[in-house]
């Protein structure tokens, strides 16, 4: 079996080694480029979001690459998410593309499950060996993946030379990618820290502090959202994402305290009775909470058309005007131009900037 | 006697005249706005954000013209229901509509919610909680709901038929067809061009061809089997999808028609397929001459169209 998954950051990192494990090989498309979304953006409904029209470039190449098997997480929610792979699978299949279908939901986990089990041979113990071995280097991965960027995120706005970070982090990527142990994966996780440590300083005292909220993708995927950690962090704004691959992948490291999420999704609810998909819900938690815990700004991102992210918008926005905290929300798809993103961007990095002082 | 507001917009299209019959059984005089204006529309869209389909933007609305004038306003939050052992959602903008208003407005009169989401709790105790959140206690909101459910909706069933011209089946939600501001009167427009137009009613699940997936949206379902119902209709000679730009599950279930209904029998050589999107911009100029464009390729002997250049977007 081939298998490709949707791309999206790095989950490449976390779930071909895991793929591996279970006996079946990984196909990762190359990073996303303008090339890859054209294809997606012609394939694609027009009114579809954006992460919709990208993965589904990334797939076509997988399967040029030779993937025999496309696998989805799927659901039936209000929100559009949960329908991608059937879509996406009709979408190509109509384009003549053959391949087997896998969609990972409430109701297929038994079927998954036994087919794992027809990996192993036929043994349910071997297979649930081999599971647990998987999941437990992919968790490794992760959370060094993890540590990685969030260390690099913490050092870039006061680097002398924020590109030290940018390759310091790179090289780690790569180091992740290669090394195959969960000893090995603990060691290099522990080193993370100190490889940051070396960047050299500006001697600035503190910097702006952003929360990122909004969409899933769009938060994650920087060729989506203009890299706008990085960008952000070049000009000395600390962006603080709510979403990271390695959450998202269910690997819920909390970088506050528990508690404190729950009350301020609790405060969240005089402006949001219930999630509809997308994150609403809980990017209205995070505006609530980077206010209280003394943020200078909260950035929303979006694919233009997300039906939650359209309609929790006004909410986002009476939210940081009862709680006094300036609040930016982009819209991004395909004819999103760079230069006017970068340009909204630094205007809100310099407002922030004049209120601190 | 105490006022209750309910806007002629979004699912007041289908569900009006139980809502109205249920409210003036508690004992209020109910006021629904009138039908969408240029005036109306032009005040959602003040402030709505520019993203929010065109409905949603004329429900805003409504609100704004209603407000003023009642005492307490009827805001619907429609989630789910159960059907046929399947859980059938609203679109997100209907869930969080109540949220949405009241982010945006948050000087409105006291707003009375009634909520829809049979994970949570039955049709009827959507009625017994608004019959709470109104101030009526008591057993008196079953009656109400006895007399409201008698009330039959009739529902857009608009047949402007034609016996000249080509049978064209009309596919989109009530609120935007039954609404002339909105839709500019397309079907009537069509019409004019010299179709003979109906609005697609649903059919069963049966219409669905097989291998096409059904999206667990209430509405768009059967939008998704009007438009395969119609399709396998003979008499049928073309379908027009009318949606409004930005409509999130517009974009799933056009592709799945569009993908699809060659898997109707007798469709294997396709289907003329017109997409009209709908939103402020649109000019009834631009309107006519692509829904002439469609009826004239539809008079057309078959074998000289070329069926795969069906005309696409706005």
């Amino acid at each position: 079996m081939k298998l490709a998954f949707p791309y999206m950051g790095e989950i490449r990192v976390v779930l071909a080694p895991i793929l591996r494990e279970l006996g079946i090989e990984p196909v990762v498309p190359p990073p996303p480029d303008r090339r890859v979304l054209e294809l997606g953006v012609r394939l694609a409904p027009e009114l579809m979001c954006i992460p919709f029209k990208l993965t589904l470039g990334n797939m076509v190449r997988s399967l040029e690459l030779g993937a025999d098997t496309l696998a989805y997480v799927s659901g039936s929610w209000s929100c559009r998410f949960g329908y991608y792979g059937r879509l996406q699978a009709e979408i190509l299949r109509g384009r003549g593309y053959r391949f087997r279908l896998i969609e990972l939901r409430h109701d297929s986990l038994g079927a998954i499950a036994r087919e794992l089990i027809a990996l192993s041979g036929g043994r349910t113990e071997r297979a649930a060996v081999r599971l647990a071995r998987a999941l437990r280097l992919g968790w490794h991965k992760s959370r060094a993946l993890d540590c990685a960027q969030e260390c690099c995120r913490r050092t870039m706005p006061r680097a002398a030379r924020p590109r030290d970070c940018r390759a310091a982090y790179r090289d780690l990527v790569r180091a992740i990618e290669a090394t195959g142990s969960v000893a090995g994966l603990a060691r290099l996780e522990r080193s993370i820290p100190g490889s940051f440590a070396r960047v050299p300083l500006d001697g600035r005292g503190r910097v702006p502090r952003v929360m990122l909220v909004g969409e899933s993708f769009c938060t994650i995927e920087p060729f989506i959202n203009f890299d706008i950690i990085a960008r952000l962090g070049e000009i000395g704004v600390e962006v603080e994402p709510f979403l990271t691959e390695h959450r998202w992948l269910g690997f819920h490291g909390f970088r506050v305290g528990k508690g404190e999420l729950v009350r301020a999704r609790r405060a969240a609810r005089r402006y949001w009775r219930d999630c509809v998909g997308g994150e609403d819900e809980n990017s209205l938690g995070h505006l609530i909470l980077a206010a209280r815990s003394g943020y200078d700004g909260v950035i929303h991102v979006h694919p233009f058309g997300c039906m939650p992210g359209t309609v929790v918008q006004p909410a986002l926005e009476r939210a940081s005007r009862d709680y006094r905290i300036p609040f930016l929300s982009l819209s991004l798809d395909e004819h999103t131009s760079e230069v006017g993103f970068q340009t909204r961007v630094e205007a809100f990095a310099s407002l922030l900037e004049r209120r601190r002082c | 006697m105490q006022t209750v507001g309910i806007c002629r917009a979004l699912d007041a299209y289908r569900f009006l005249p139980a809502w109205e019959s249920f409210i003036a059984g508690l004992g209020f005089e109910v006021r629904v706005s009138p039908p969408t204006s240029r005036r109306m529309l032009l005040a959602g869209i003040r402030i709505a954000p520019a993203e929010l389909c065109l409905p949603v933007k004329a429900f805003l609305g409504h609100v704004v013209t209603l407000a003023p004038s009642v005492d307490r306003l009827l805001l619907p939050r429609l989630v789910c229901w159960r059907r046929d052992g399947d859980i059938e959602f609203a679109c997100p903008k209907a869930l969080a509509l109540p949220d949405l208003t009241r982010a945006l407005l948050p000087d409105l009169p006291p707003a009375a919610e009634i909520v829809f989401d049979e994970r949570a709790h039955s049709e009827d105790e959507s009625f017994r909680r608004l019959a709470r959140a109104l101030g009526v206690g008591g057993g008196r909101w079953r009656r109400a709901l006895r007399a409201a459910r008698s009330v039959v909706s009739a529902g857009v069933g608009v047949d402007a038929a034609n016996a000249s011209g080509p049978r064209v089946a009309v596919v989109g939600h009530d609120y935007l067809l039954g609404d002339d501001e909105l839709s500019m009167g397309v079907v009537a427009a069509l019409r004019r061009a010299g179709a003979s137009p109906f609005v697609a009613r649903p059919g069963v699940a049966d219409s669905v061809p097989p291998g096409c997936f059904e999206p667990n949206w209430r509405f768009e379902r059967e939008l998704l089997r009007a438009a395969f119902r119609a399709a396998a209709d003979p008499e049928v000679g073309g379908l027009v999808l009318a949606a409004s730009f930005a409509c999130g599950t517009a974009a799933v279930t056009n592709e799945l028609i569009r993908l699809s209904v060659r898997r109707v029998p007798g469709r294997e050589a396709g289907m003329p397929i017109l997409e009209l999107l709908f939103d402020e911009h649109s000019s009834p100029g631009g309107l006519a001459t692509r829904l002439e464009s469609f009826v004239e390729m539809l008079r057309r002997p078959r074998a000289s169209r070329r069926l795969d250049s069906a005309a696409v977007g706005r």
